[in-house]
């Protein structure tokens, strides 16, 4: 083993980070549960507010990290917002379901995505988000 | 003649003392030249006694500060007070020292009889002053300065109670850095031509998540206080030797905390519930199904799945072999 690459990276014009979007499908909420444990607490990064947006295919494999979030939501409920969707991601396209298009805010100044998931899911998601008024160059794909 | 001459020297020192005892009182005799009788039978003669009063009453009696410094002073200078401090002060050290030894790595334990010391200390101090207290002034009138010796000791009490609570205090701040992550990172050196820049890990179990398809592989670290220097959103490169001396190595997250110590782990699909999953040639060097590799290639890409597989399918072997 060694540390591997650094995926992490904002590429976009407008600083500081203010607002987060986590948009992630099965285990890709590993990292994000890591991210949003390391930039909502005060003081530690310049982020106000931060929306999970996770989707699975079946409301089990929610197990895997659905008491993190929800200690983390009861710590930061006025910073931290989490949608939990079941929609088979993998099949359906992002747009149709109505669930997914509440949850993820509109892009403004100051906000960027964060993509964590299977490849496939990955390379929807951008493209959903571009749809959504997303810049490319404030959105990564972990 | 030698003993004679020391049993004069004694008993003329006691005639001395009686002298000065009886000049006090206003008389005085020649004894030296006297027998012990005759010196006897004059003083009895020349002091008054009363019979409906003791000889020193506390109204005619009333120490002096002078005088009780000079009792205490000589009570210290004893030889049996001596003793007894060097007596105390040895058990001290050697029960100190021997608990010392024996529980040195138990730092709470030494916090806590430190606590226990002074909280004696503090009892010990009140039950004193009380006592100090009941006494009437009139009685005994030194009190004053058995009260500044008592607030003196207890100004050195408080003291040394603030320096266990700094103590205790910093000691705790220690036990809970050692706990949440201060461990000695490991070290990846690039350059080394023997590891390449690669450590080594042990895969050490591996658990369901709660209901989800999906299972929890913990590796150990070298030492126990060994962390990976990851920074945030920074994957962990695994790396596996295939049965064909072929290498595969997956990039995954840490599902553990990133400084936790001794050990982590990794979040991966769980493929035991595809049928034909556990399906592997008997040298462990077979391949999945079609459709475990399908799920993990998906799930994790080509590579990463790759890895995965070469995991899995040498544990499903390895449970064969146990069975």
């Amino acid at each position: 083993m060694k540390p591997g690459q650094q995926a992490l990276q904002y590429r976009g014009q407008y600083l500081p980070v203010t607002d987060i979007l986590y948009f992630t499908s099965g285990a890709g909420i590993v990292p994000v549960v890591d991210q949003v444990r390391a930039v909502l607490p005060p003081g530690s990064s310049s982020v106000k507010g931060a929306s999970v947006v996770w989707i699975n295919k079946n409301e089990k494999d929610f197990d895997v990290a659905m008491t993190t979030l929800e200690s983390e939501y009861s710590k930061y409920n006025t910073k931290l917002a989490v949608s939990c969707i079941i929609d088979d991601a993998r099949m359906n396209e992002l747009g149709t379901n109505k669930d997914i298009n509440d949850a993820v805010p509109s892009f403004r100044p100051g906000t960027m995505a964060v993509i964590s998931g299977p490849s496939d899911f990955c390379a929807k998601a951008k493209k959903y988000l571009t749809g959504r008024g997303y810049q490319e160059e404030c959105i990564c794909i972990l | 003649m030698k003993s004679l001459s020391q049993r004069a020297f004694i008993t003329h020192n006691h005639v001395l003392h009686r002298q000065d005892f009886n000049s006090r009182i206003g008389t005085f005799q020649s004894p030296i030249l006297l027998p012990m009788t005759t010196s006897r039978l004059n003083m009895h003669a020349n002091v008054a006694v009363r019979l409906d009063t003791p000889l020193l009453s506390p109204e005619s009696f009333q120490p002096t500060p002078v005088v009780l410094w000079r009792t205490i002073l000589l009570l210290i200078t004893s030889d049996a007070f001596k003793a007894a401090s060097s007596a105390f002060i040895v058990a001290f050290t050697m029960t100190f020292v021997a608990k010392v030894l024996t529980r040195n790595s138990n730092r709470n334990y030494m916090i806590s009889w430190s606590r226990k010391f002074s909280q004696s200390i503090t009892y010990k101090m009140k039950t004193i002053q009380s006592i100090l207290q009941q006494i009437p002034e009139k009685i005994i009138p030194t009190t004053g300065i058995l009260q500044s010796i008592h607030s003196q000791l207890k100004n050195a009490r408080d003291r040394i109670s603030k320096n266990i609570d700094d103590w205790s205090n910093q000691s705790n701040r220690m036990s809970r850095s050692s706990q949440t992550g201060s461990g000695v990172p490991m070290k990846f050196n690039s350059s080394d031509p023997i590891t390449q820049g690669w450590g080594v890990c042990t895969l050490l179990s591996k658990k369901k998540v709660g209901r989800s398809r999906y299972m929890q592989y913990e590796f150990s670290l070298p030492y126990a206080n060994n962390t990976l220097p990851l920074s945030l959103g920074q994957q962990i490169t695994l790396s596996c030797l295939e049965a064909d001396e072929k290498v595969v190595r997956g990039d995954f997250y840490l599902f553990s905390p990133r400084n936790g110590q001794g050990r982590f782990s990794v979040l991966l699909p769980d493929i035991s519930h595809i049928p034909d999953a556990s399906k592997t040639t008997g040298n462990g060097g077979g391949k999945l199904d079609s459709q475990a590799l399908a799920t993990l290639e998906y799930e994790l890409g080509k590579d990463s799945g790759d890895f995965v597989s070469i995991v899995v399918k040498r544990l499903l072997f390895l449970f064969k072999l146990s069975l």
